[in-house]
């Protein structure tokens, strides 16, 4: 199916590693010093990634891919989802990590 | 008016005004995107939060102990439909006990639902469009 997906742009990333850190699916990894995306099932699309990038390097793009797992958002885990929102209410910290 | 303060953050668990049957907590942007319970305010307590604005840890903890030393049975929690809300749900579903939770959401049409508890594809498209403005 063609649906919105994470893209990045691999001259760019720096591979800090922020946004494998700030994915709610854990749908990012880093290999050999760069991010990829570890299961297209694993991306829902919604780039909560694109806002910790530092060097703009994530984008969405609309192709051909494997549709997102709903069934990953049953299983949210309490404490590591208020960590993440703890991120959007401090944002400096995130720049900190 | 009944009751203040209105924020989770600020109300003291043990508030006269929390004496009642039934509260409702509900994300700060529910209340003014739903006109019904902008209508309730006044007559039935309501706490209003952000778990993503605020610091979502800190509302917990006042949830807990609003969980613990309140005598109402029932508990409302009225969001809106973006993922981020659905901590608030998360953290009464915690603490509840023996309180009977209700969970609603408020689409960004001012609808509201009741909450299944589980996020779909609709839901994640309100944030999406959030981000990105259109």
């Amino acid at each position: 199916m063609k649906r919105l997906i994470i893209a990045v742009n691999e001259e760019t990333c720096i591979g800090c590693g922020r946004c494998v850190e700030s994915c709610p699916t854990k749908a990012l990894e880093l290999k050999d010093g760069k991010v990829r995306l570890k299961d297209e099932s694993l991306c829902d699309g919604f780039g909560s990634c694109i806002a910790v990038c530092p060097t703009h390097s994530l984008y969405l793009e609309e192709r051909e891919a494997k549709p997102f797992d709903w069934s990953i958002l049953q299983k949210i885990d309490f404490e590591e989802f208020l960590d993440k929102l703890v991120k959007h209410y401090k944002p400096k910290e995130l720049a900190q990590d | 008016m009944r009751q203040w303060p209105v924020k989770i953050m600020l109300v003291h668990p043990r508030a006269d005004f929390l004496n009642s049957d039934k509260i409702t907590i509900a994300a700060d942007c529910a209340v003014l995107v739903n006109k019904e319970l902008t209508e309730k305010f006044g007559k039935e307590p309501i706490l209003i939060g952000c778990p993503m604005l605020e610091d979502p840890k800190r509302i917990y903890e006042k949830i807990k102990l609003l969980m613990q030393e309140g005598v109402f049975d029932e508990i409302e929690v009225y969001t809106m439909e973006v993922p981020c809300c659905h901590a608030l749900h998360m953290m009464v579903e915690r603490e509840k006990g023996e309180k009977n939770a209700k969970k609603f959401i408020v689409r960004v049409s001012g609808k509201v639902e009741e909450y299944s508890g589980v996020i779909d594809e609709s839901m994640i498209e309100a944030e999406r469009k959030a981000h990105r403005g259109f």
